[in-house]
């Protein structure tokens, strides 16, 4: 089991168009995600790192080569089983938080356990339990996103991405919309969530964020290059 | 725990106007299809209800047939000759209809003026609440026609039940009738019948045929009674009554002879004939609720397309997509059906309780409809679901990447 990482690309190619518009959003890309791990993708915007993000998460399918999550690999025909996995494997936190503005945060943070349909295995943490990992006070529980702060709001968008228990986390750009101070309070949950054992990559243009991760890989049009 | 239920509430609130629109457009749909349907029932229940309380035997004559109009009149002389000639009948009933007015007590009323006998009591089974079904007459205008009436919601409201027996002393006017006017005595007084089709049956009053002949000046009746003395002779009374009614009209076919069953037909094939057009009205309403889902399911896929795709990102199925958009199409319609079952027997116990004549016979509870009630319904949201299939598929084949990128 410790050899199986948690999410592994092998001579990953994605592209979008047809014929002469064909574009090559993802070049033969490799990356090995081991267990535990904190990874920081950097590069600039249209570098392909959301692309790989999403293969990561089993949102998207590569156009050619390998995609595996936790030892499973990546189906690219069977949307239902690529959604089994992403629900039970991958935990999603992105930039605009994207918490559903009808739902109290407890509910929120209910939404992945409606969806998992897990009959058996671990208890999944609840909501009191994900807000306190996300360092906020459970009164926020009650409250409605747009009655939280935007610091706050990524939090519980962390937390609701924890919901699930999920083999890896995937955060795109999740300080693109916050302030600095609100970025450092983000950071020091991943930080946290690091210290813990959870499997992390985080892609991101800010530096500054990436100094956080224990590896840092850099990408720039459409492949991963050196290990920084 | 959240739950499907929980997402749809909470949207469909924050969409109120949508929410309300589909709702009021299958509530509109609701009551007026109960309203109608009520009415149609309550009719024919109604006619049934009144046919059965006449009793199974009768056979009704009227002059005229579909193919043409009638030569020779029906006559007292020919219900005479029904009586005696024809065998199993235990009563003939005959009949001269006139509408008249009756202005003797302040406010001048139309009524149905029955000349008949008294035998017309017991082939309808008319009852009397007061005094007694005697209309019998020597022929004397100098002493009071003995005359009965039906209690009809005016007539209650002009004299009481005690005035009308103790022999208050009425006149008759009317076009075509004599000038002189006509003192009656009330012998008896019907129990209330309600209405039919819109007409009030209880502005009625039976007066001894032959003093509505003298009046008239005619011996032309409007219609023969025959009660035949066992149901399994209707048919043989009827045909025998042909034969007569042939010989005494010079073998011109000229009446139409009609027993309770062929009436009942008559009666049914009329009302489903104005089912039918119902049925369009009602499919038109149908096709309405079924519009205003898909327009605003489709609507609410183009919203929420975000929301579509944070849901897929978190590990919603297709499936769960379809079901969660399904789902709030069926609330939207049920509450619709809720609210619409509500107000439309409220509107018609409302009809039925104030507004009388053809809305008397409304049934305002809608379990009365029996299963139209549950197809009703069944078909409404059926057809609600089919119509919201097409959006919730669409939301299903969001895919999560396109949904989050659109934004």
């Amino acid at each position: 089991m410790e050899d199986v990482p948690a999410a592994l690309l092998e001579d990953v190619t994605k592209e979008y168009g047809e014929g002469a518009n064909r574009v090559a959003a993802l070049k033969h890309v490799n990356l090995r995600v081991r267990r535990g791990e904190f990874l920081a993708v950097i590069g600039p915007s249209g570098s392909g790192k959301s692309t790989m993000l999403h293969l990561l998460g089993c949102m998207d399918v590569a156009t050619s080569g390998k995609v595996e999550i936790d030892g499973h690999p990546v189906p690219k025909e069977n949307d239902s089983e690529r959604t089994r996995l992403r629900g039970e494997k991958i935990g999603f936190v992105f930039q605009s938080f994207y918490l559903l503005g009808d739902l109290t945060i407890r509910e929120n943070l209910e939404l992945p356990k409606l969806f998992l349909r897990r009959r058996e295995g671990p208890t999944l943490p609840s909501p009191e339990e994900l807000i306190e990992t996300v360092n906020l006070p459970r009164r926020v529980l009650d409250r409605r996103p747009n009655q939280i702060s935007g610091g706050e709001a990524q939090r519980v968008a962390i937390a609701r991405a924890l919901a699930n228990d999920p083999t890896i986390l995937l955060c795109d750009e999740p300080t693109g919309n916050l302030d600095s101070h609100n970025s450092l309070a983000i950071m020091d949950v991943f930080d946290k969530l690091s210290a813990d054992g959870a499997t992390i990559v985080v892609v991101t243009h800010n530096p500054g964020i990436a100094q956080h991760a224990m590896r840092r890989v850099s990408m720039k049009d459409g492949m991963l290059s050196d290990e920084l | 725990m959240t739950s499907r239920s929980t997402i749809a509430f909470r949207y469909m609130w924050r969409q109120k106007t949508r929410t309300g629109f589909v709702i009021a457009t299958y509530a509109a749909t609701v009551a007026v299809t109960l309203l109608i349907t009520s009415a149609v029932v309550g009719e024919e229940n109604y006619f049934l209800n009144e046919v059965s309380t006449v009793g199974a035997n009768w056979i009704y004559v009227y002059p005229g047939n579909g193919n043409s109009p009638s030569i020779y009149p029906l006559t007292e002389r020919a219900a005479g000759d029904i009586f005696r000639n024809v065998s199993h009948v235990s009563a003939v009933a005959p009949v001269m209809a006139v509408g008249l007015s009756v202005p003797s007590w302040g406010t001048a009323t139309s009524e149905d003026i029955v000349g008949t006998n008294s035998s017309v009591q017991g082939i309808f089974g008319y009852q009397v609440v007061a005094g007694a079904f005697n209309i019998n007459w020597n022929g004397n205008f100098s002493v009071p026609l003995p005359v009965v009436m039906g209690y009809s919601e005016w007539t209650g409201h002009a004299l009481s039940v005690g005035q009308m027996v103790s022999g208050s002393v009425v006149s008759l006017t009317g076009t075509g009738i004599s000038t002189r006017p006509v003192n009656m005595v009330i012998t008896g007084l019907l129990a209330p019948r309600g209405s039919l089709g819109g007409t009030d049956l209880d502005t009625l009053m039976f007066i001894p045929v032959q003093a509505l002949e003298n009046l008239t000046n005619s011996l032309s009746l409007t219609y023969i009674f025959v009660s035949a003395s066992d149901s399994k002779y209707v048919a043989q009374v009827a045909d025998d009554i042909s034969v007569l009614l042939l010989n005494l009209h010079k073998q011109y076919d000229d009446f139409t002879v009609t027993s309770e069953e062929s009436l009942v037909q008559l009666v049914q094939n009329e009302l489903n004939q104005f089912t039918s057009i119902i049925s369009l009205v009602e499919f038109t309403l149908l096709l309405l609720s079924a519009m205003s889902v898909f327009v605003v399911m489709m609507m609410a896929v183009k919203d929420r397309r975000r929301e579509v795709g944070v849901m897929r990102a978190i590990g919603a199925r297709r499936g769960d997509i379809m079901a969660q958009f399904l789902l709030e199409a069926s609330l939207m319609s049920v509450g619709g059906m809720i609210v619409g079952v509500g107000m439309g027997s409220a509107i018609a116990g409302y009809l039925k309780a104030n507004a009388g004549g053809f809305y008397a016979n409304l049934l305002p509870n809608p379990l009365d409809l029996g299963t139209y009630f549950v197809e009703l319904l069944c078909i409404l949201f059926a057809v609600g679901f089919l119509f919201s299939m097409a959006p919730a598929y669409q939301a299903s084949r969001l895919e999560a990447v396109e949904a989050l990128r659109s934004l």
